[in-house]
Order: structure tokens, then sequence, then C-alpha cells
């Protein structure tokens, strides 16, 4: 069945990824496509291949990694309520950003902002191994994410509190909002390789997160190594959704959200719920994305992680009361 | 050396040593119970046994090979474990929780094989929970979870299985059919170690029963020895006049 789903949610995402080629300010005809083959220079062509493109690759790329890792950490943490924020990573990649944005490191050279936020996803989980020790159960593994969480946040506070001008503040606090409306070829080119290989890392997890339904001694006694298990679930989420948060800023609840939709689906089993889950999450950045485009008019845009949260979060409390009545 | 042979294990948390110097082998199959009384060590025992533990000193060895040089996928194709808790974090079919414990066989992302469909559909089948498999696992009876678990931990086909308290939370009657399904198992040439605090229930099933207390084997042999009343008086301060003896229990309607 999880088969018959991937597939049905790849058909579904080709055609969403087609219909956002289309969508935005600019128009862009079939002719177009026409002239990306034949080279030609044109302004919808330009405009289709530097602008249009690389956005659609990154929210692909950044919604399969927001949809994986948050499938693989309810799995390994054995609760439907965790997601990618959970273990302090988009906090603190977010906080490498600010601090990049605060000193204005970010203007120095392309790519200096998302390798900030790289950076900050990277001291993070090797905080949350330092706090957590080696041997941490998922509990104390959530405590530890928590107090990064925290102390990430904190000094993302500190940062704003401390801008010199509301210029600087503002760009701040539009960078954490979130959005794929900078994306160009040179985003992509560092975040794909970061995010494809973060996710290729949580999918060797599946195995191991169905056996870890029973608990982890069970889990152990069936031949799960739960020293290696958490040491790839922490990397690939950090590769998956640092790698995004660096380049588009926090996108709440995709994470949750997705593996939550899908789960029923997938007969409620952990590991089967990791491919749709980034189908899934790849689906729902692409459709929201393309939502931000039709629904900006001009001045300020809406911002992808605004819009995902209002939709999220009404979603989620509605998922809650729906599974509620089911099994009390 | 064959079967599994534990000798000299000390476990401790700290200053408190819950094991000091434990001896035991289980050389010929059959079905071992554990009892004693709580905090006596049966489940530190039986962890370590089952190679989820590392003893401080001493060592684990199954035909002569330690446990601490096999594979983590190597020991679990070797020995099945059941914890004492049996719950799932996820509402799974039944059938799919009796397939977790072909995880030590399966390669990665392929489906279950023709010997996995054949091992599943036999623990199955020695549970009595074939019926059960399409059914939610959280909606089962605490009886029917308990077979499940126990299918989970057949299906894996291990030459050792190990089950801290598997009737810790049944009936009567459900208590039996457990303990049936266990004795089946080390008919079948297993060697089955499980933890009981139901004596009458060690001494109605087991081939052999261990007694317990405050990390040291009080008595080890058959239940008529091992659970004489000198024994029980010293270990659990309860007289039993002429030693712990089954009383003669079948269900009324089998």
């Amino acid at each position: 069945m999880p088969v018959r789903l991937s597939l049905a949610l790849g058909a579904l995402l080709l055609v969403a990824a087609l219909l956002s080629l289309f969508c935005g300010q600019a128009p862009i005809t079939l002719g177009s496509f026409a002239g990306l083959v034949s080279g030609s220079a044109s302004l919808d062509v330009l405009i289709l291949s530097e602008i249009r493109l690389p956005r659609l690759v990154l929210g692909l790329v950044l919604g399969a990694g927001l949809g994986g890792a948050g499938a693989v950490l309810q799995g390994f943490l054995r609760n439907p309520l965790a997601d990618p924020g959970v273990i302090g990573v988009s906090a603190s990649a977010g906080f490498g950003a600010v601090l990049a944005l605060y000193f204005g490191v970010s203007g120095l050279f392309a790519l200096a902002l998302p390798l900030a936020g790289v950076t900050g996803a990277a001291v993070g989980v090797i905080l949350l191994f330092l706090i957590a020790g080696s041997g941490a159960s998922a509990t104390t593994l959530i405590l530890s994410g928590v107090a990064v969480n925290a102390l990430a946040g904190a000094l993302t506070a500190l940062m704003m509190n401390l801008a010199p001008n509301p210029w600087a503040l503002s760009e701040i606090a539009y960078w954490l909002m979130g959005s794929l409306k900078d994306a160009s070829w040179n985003e992509v080119l560092f975040a794909a390789p970061l995010i494809l290989a973060g996710l290729l890392v949580l999918l060797s997890t599946v195995s191991s997160l169905d056996a870890l339904s029973l608990g982890e001694d069970a889990a152990r006694s069936l031949g799960v190594d739960l020293r290696r298990l958490r040491l790839a679930v922490v990397a690939g989420t950090a590769l998956a959704v640092g790698g995004g948060v660096a380049v588009a800023g926090a996108i709440g609840f995709v994470g949750l959200v997705v593996p939550h939709i899908l789960r029923p689906l997938t007969g409620h089993q952990p590991g089967a719920l990791v491919l749709p889950s980034m189908l899934g999450g790849a689906l729902l950045v692409v459709l929201a994305d393309m939502a931000v485009r039709l629904m900006s008019g001009p001045g300020v845009p809406l911002y992808l992680g605004v819009l995902t949260a209002l939709i999220g979060a009404p979603f989620f409390l509605w998922l809650v009361r729906a599974s509620q009545r089911i099994s009390p | 050396m064959t079967g599994l042979i534990l000798s000299g294990l000390s476990f401790g948390y700290g200053e408190r040593r819950l094991l000091d110097g434990l001896d035991l082998s289980f050389s010929d199959p059959g079905l071992t119970a554990i009892v004693g009384p709580n905090g006596a060590g049966k489940s530190t025992c039986l962890r370590l046994a089952a190679g989820l533990l590392q003893p401080d000193t001493g060592s684990v060895s199954l035909n002569g090979q330690a446990l601490s040089d096999l594979s983590p996928r190597d020991r679990a194709r070797r020995i099945g474990y059941l914890p004492p808790d049996g719950r799932s974090a996820w509402p799974m079919s039944a059938g799919a929780v009796v397939a977790l414990g072909r995880a030590p066989w399966r390669k990665p992302l392929r489906q279950l094989s023709d010997d996995d469909r054949a091992a599943i559909n036999d623990a199955m089948r020695q549970t009595d929970t074939l019926a059960l498999a399409e059914r939610r696992f959280d909606n089962l009876s605490s009886g029917e979870q308990a077979r499940v678990l126990i299918a989970r931990a057949l299906a894996g086909q291990g030459e050792v299985l190990i089950l801290d308290e598997p009737t810790a939370a049944l009936d009567i009657r459900h208590q039996l059919g457990v303990m049936g399904i266990l004795s089946g198992a080390a008919q079948a040439g297993r060697h089955v170690l499980v933890a009981v605090h139901a004596l009458d229930l060690a001494a109605r099933f087991a081939d052999r029963v261990i007694v317990m207390q405050s990390g040291q084997v009080r008595a080890d042999g058959p239940p008529g020895t091992a659970l004489s009343e000198d024994v029980v008086r010293d270990v659990f301060g309860i007289r039993a006049p002429g030693g712990i003896r089954p009383t003669p229990l079948s269900a009324a309607d089998g």
C-alpha cells in the first residue's frame, strides 16, 4: 500500500510542480519551455529558468526534507507531536543566519547567509549531543532539544533586541518568517546536496523505526543499534532541515502535519511513513508557495512560513480533535 | 559448550550490586521459570542473558560464542526477547506487530520473503492469533495482546527465547494459555527462559525452576525440589506445606 501511496503522491507532485511554473506575475507560456530547450534569451525564458525553476526545485527538496525529518522524528521519539523544531535544529540554524545578518557578514559573499545557517544547525546538534550524552533515551533527547531550542530562541531574540536600527530588525524578522522568494540556482546548489544527503540518511533508519514501535528494549532485541540510529536520526535531520532553514528561513508545521495526514494511509507503521512524508512535504511546500505567489499583491509579499503556520495550526487542532473522536 | 552459559556475571548501578557472581547454564532445551521476590534480579538476569545489558564482569555465551562478539543483528537472530511492558507506540495491525519479529532477518527496503511469511504464519498459528491479524493491536484485549507479542518473539525463530513476565496482566485462564504456548515452544527444541511471579505456574509448566533472592541463585532444579517448603518460606516468607505443587486445573470447555 505505501508503494501505491508514494506513486499517487509522486503523480500529484508532478502536476503541482508543472502548475507552479506558470504561477506568478509574469506570464509564462508553453513557448517559454520551448525557448528553454533552444536556449533563447527572451524575458519569459529567463524568468522561467532563473527564477521559477530554482524556486520550484528549492521548494521540492526543502519540503521533502521537512516532511521526511518530521516522519522520522515522530517514529524515533514515538510521539506524534514531534517535529524538526523539537530537537532544536530549526532554531539553531535560524540563529546562525540571524548572527550573519546582524554582523553584516551576509553581504560579504553570496552564500555567507546559508553557510552561517548550516553552521548554526551543526553547532546546535553538537550541543544537543553534549547535553544529552551518548546513551540518551528518547525522552532525554527531547528535553535536551527543548533546551537547545530555548537557548537558540533566546539568542535570536537578543540579536533582534540589539539590532542597531529598525531596518536591520525588519531584515532579521522577515528572514525568520521563511520564504522561497530569493531562491536562485546558487541557493539550490548549496542546499540541495545537503538536503539530499540528509534524506538518504533518514531513509536508512526506516526498518529500525518500525522495530522501535515496541520500545527501546524490544528494538535492541530485534537487532537495532540504538546509538547508530540516534546518530542517523539527528544527523539526517540536521542536514535535511538545517540545509533548508539556512537558505529559506524557518517554515513551520510541514514536518508536523504531513506525517499526521499520511499516517493512517500507511497502516500506522512509522517506517512506511517516511518516503510518503518526503513526497507529501514537497507537495505541501510547492502548493503553499504557489498560493503565496497568487495571494501576494504589490508591496510586501506574503511569507511562506507565515502561510504554512496559518494553515497548519488550525488544521493541526482539527486533527487532534478528530483523533480524539476515533480512539478515546 | 552448547547452550546458553552465564558465567560469573556481576552487574550494578554505581555502588548498588544487583547481581554478584551469577553462574547459570542452560545446556538442554526446555522451559525454565525464574522466580523470586520483586528486586531479586530476575529482570537484570534476563536482560544480561539476552545481551541487552553488558555485565560489569563475567560473560554470556551461546554455543561457545560470547554474545559480546556477535553483531546486534546476529544476536537478534538467535535470541528472542520480550520486555515486560508490552505496548505498541502506534495503532498498527496485530499482523504488522508479529511481522516486526522478522526484523533481524529482513533486508533493507524489501518486502517480506517467503521464509518470513512462513515464520509469521507459524508463530501466529502456535499462539492462536491468525484470526486477529487484521485487528488493531491497541483494540485487542490484554490476553490477545500478550499472545500477539509472544507470536512476535516466536517469529524471530531464535534458539533462545527470553520473556520477562509475559503473564503479569493476565487472568488465570490466559496465564495457562500463555504458559502452554511457551511449553510447546520448549518442546520444539528451544531454550525458553521466563520470569513469572505465580509460583503455581512455574510448578505446573517448567522443566526447571530457578529461585532468585538478592541477586543470588537460592535454588535451582526441577519444580519439586526448587520450590520446596523451606525455599518458599526463606525466600518469599510464605508457608507452603509440602512445597508448591500445581493445583489440578484445566479449561472447563477444553
